[in-house]
């Protein structure tokens, strides 16, 4: 009985030990990381008693450069859709106010959502929660081998599953729906749509560089600029529901100038 | 042409939602008309950066307060609040252009 006992304990310390060795082998992604969506480029100014102070808002990991981050693949600016797509993402583009489904309280999905506001990583997955004002959508992403669901339900974040290369958290993202743009400007998808998000340290930094493949609608994949978080001390927290009330206002097609 | 009010009233509602705050103010137009005005602001995730709550606001529910805010084209009552002074006489304005970066 005794013999069993021990060989138990020593069992369950090898497993420990092998599960820790494996964590160790790769970079802790762990954390809450910087706000990374576009925000209104205002400061606010707050007087007290003849006394003015001024609170900046940090955008550096969404329009910061970090092109020169060791790991940064090279990047272009925009996606290029084929020919006969061109003049359809213009013209979402130019009533985006109209077309966008974020606009409307919609949700983002991969990539545009862009990297992840936390990420837990545990030794069979990694969780990625984010702060949206859709909502705050999760992610859990499987590390320990499995492929791709085989019917995933078309979704605005896909079906998701985790490896390492190297340093590099890997995850490869595939079935989506269509009712989604992958970035502001009218960038429209289809089903096919593949999406690879790569994130690793930089010092006390994460980088996130995402790639769209869309053999459908873009000429070649888009390797996206790469972000550049610093580590936040926020907690997160639920985000307020979205009431979209501009729509019916707008007189032109410019979202931000009816007033 | 953007048209910028100056409202002066009670601050009614404060609706803490995205993607726009929005705070509803009862104010006396011409004649003694009250007149029900809605302003939006940025979203909650922007206050919260720069450390405002909801709470910031809402304890001048029922005070006058008075809002600065660029009024709607379709000349509704509603505006894009840029600055609001609450009754301890503190003020919030939001900053743009070169000096916000």
């Amino acid at each position: 009985m005794t013999n069993r006992i021990l060989a138990f304990v020593a069992c369950a310390v090898l497993v420990q030990a092998v599960v820790s060795a494996q964590q160790a082998r790769h970079p802790d992604l762990s954390g809450v990381w910087s706000y990374a969506i576009d925000r209104a480029p205002a400061a606010l100014k707050k007087e007290v008693n003849g006394q003015v102070t001024l609170q900046k808002i940090d955008q550096s990991a969404r329009h910061g450069d970090a092109s020169k981050t060791k790991g940064v693949q090279p990047s272009e600016p925009r996606p290029t859709y084929k020919a006969q797509f061109q003049a359809k993402v213009k013209d979402l583009a130019d009533h985006e106010s109209r077309t966008d489904p974020v606009f409307y309280c919609g949700r983002p999905g991969i990539p545009r959502i862009g990297p992840p506001r936390k990420i837990v990583q545990l030794a069979k997955e990694t969780i990625f929660l984010y702060e949206d004002i859709s909502g705050d959508p999760y992610r859990v992403i499987p590390t320990d081998g499995r492929p791709h669901r085989r019917y995933p339900n078309p979704s605005a974040y896909g079906d998701s599953i985790g490896k390492w290369e190297g340093d590099v958290f890997v995850v490869d993202v595939t079935g989506f729906g269509e009712d989604t743009w992958f970035g502001e400007d009218g960038y429209f998808h289809t089903d096919a749509m593949h999406v690879i998000e790569r994130l690793w340290r930089d010092g006390d930094n994460l980088v996130w560089q995402a790639t769209v493949e869309e053999p459908n609608v873009l000429s070649k994949p888009w390797v996206m600029p790469a972000r550049l978080l610093k580590p936040s001390t926020d907690s997160l927290e639920e985000s307020p529901k979205c009431v979209e009330s501009d729509g019916g206002r707008l007189l032109n097609d410019d979202h931000h100038l009816q007033r | 042409m953007s048209k910028h009010v100056s409202v002066a009233g009670t601050l009614m509602r404060v609706d803490w939602v995205n993607p726009h705050i929005v705070l509803a103010v009862e104010a006396k137009g011409e004649g003694g008309k009250v007149e029900q005005w809605t302003f939006q602001s940025n979203p909650p995730s922007w206050y919260k950066s720069v450390g405002l709550a909801r709470a910031d606001f809402a304890k001048a529910i029922g005070q006058m307060i008075t809002v600065q805010a660029v009024k709607a084209r379709d000349g509704s009552l509603y505006g894009y609040m840029d600055k609001i002074k609450l009754p301890d006489g503190t003020s919030y304005e939001l900053i743009n252009g070169a000096e916000a970066k």
